[in-house]
């Protein structure tokens, strides 16, 4: 399976490829997008079945390129990763057909709880 | 490191405070231990900041809840951040690379600090910076000791 990181932070991005391998989803294929417009074109052009998307991001939100995404007809599975946990963020989120949201901070086994249904 | 210092915070007036001492600690010391595995003392002293501190994060919340939250460290604690992040040796580290570290720590603190509030309300990008230690009398204070090295965590309510 081909996983998109987005995020702006390169450090986070570390992270969430480390924490992935830590959690046991090794076996995937990792890319990246700094910006909403660069992962716009990953998942044109790569093909990605998952994408995992900070939510606060310059330029474009997270939640801006969901709504691109969908609107572009793609059907990849798109959850948030954002250290913004508030009810009304998760219900956008969820509501704008993100299929998970992760909150930073997470360790490794958060993060296999959220994303074996989606990467398995 | 940072060339310029961060503005002057422009948040003045106290407000009923909705973030205690125990949601930083929480909120930091999640970051620290569960994400960064660093070790981190969740015993913090409050109203004060490190002595001689090199490197300010801060983020801003504004909306119906408005707070600035100021992560500052020293430059040896803010390269053993970008070493648990990057996985590069410290003296490795790009002063760029040691900025977006530190702006992560303030992001996810500053996320957190929103979500514990819940109000409709956006989080800035984080900014980093040399640190500028004027904060308002109401400003909740706690230095921690993280990886022996202390960070000081400001939130700054209005």
């Amino acid at each position: 399976m081909k996983i998109l990181i987005v995020d702006d932070s390169k450090a986070m991005r570390m992270i969430v490829a480390r924490t992935l391998k830590q959690a046991g989803f090794s076996g995937h294929t990792v890319i990246e997008a700094s910006n909403g417009r660069e992962a716009l074109e990953k998942i044109a052009n790569e093909s990605p079945e998952v994408v995992l998307s900070d939510w606060n991001m310059p330029e474009m939100k997270g939640i801006e390129l969901l709504q691109k995404v969908k609107e572009a007809g793609h059907k990849v599975r798109f959850g948030f990763i954002t250290s913004e946990s508030s009810a009304e963020t998760r219900k956008l989120a969820l509501d704008s057909g993100a299929v998970f949201l992760l909150t930073k901070p997470f360790s490794a086994e958060g993060m296999q709880a959220i994303l074996e249904p989606v990467l398995c | 490191m940072p060339q310029s210092a961060i503005d002057q915070p422009t948040v003045d007036s106290a407000a009923t405070p909705r973030i205690a001492v125990e949601h930083v600690t929480q909120m930091a010391g999640d970051l620290f231990t569960a994400m960064l595995r660093m070790p981190f003392q969740p015993e913090p002293r409050v109203g004060e900041c490190l002595d001689c501190p090199d490197i300010q994060a801060t983020v801003r919340v504004t909306g119906q809840w408005n707070a600035e939250i100021h992560v500052i460290a020293s430059n040896e604690l803010a390269r053993r951040i970008g070493y648990a992040m990057f996985g590069t040796e410290p003296e490795d580290l790009s002063d760029e690379e040691i900025c977006d570290a530190m702006g992560e720590v303030a992001n996810v603190i500053g996320g957190n600090a929103k979500g514990v509030v819940d109000s409709d309300s956006n989080l800035s990008l984080p900014e980093v910076g040399e640190p500028n230690l004027h904060w308002p009398e109401h400003a909740l204070v706690a230095t921690y000791l993280c990886d022996d090295c202390p960070l000081t965590v400001v939130t700054i309510e209005s």
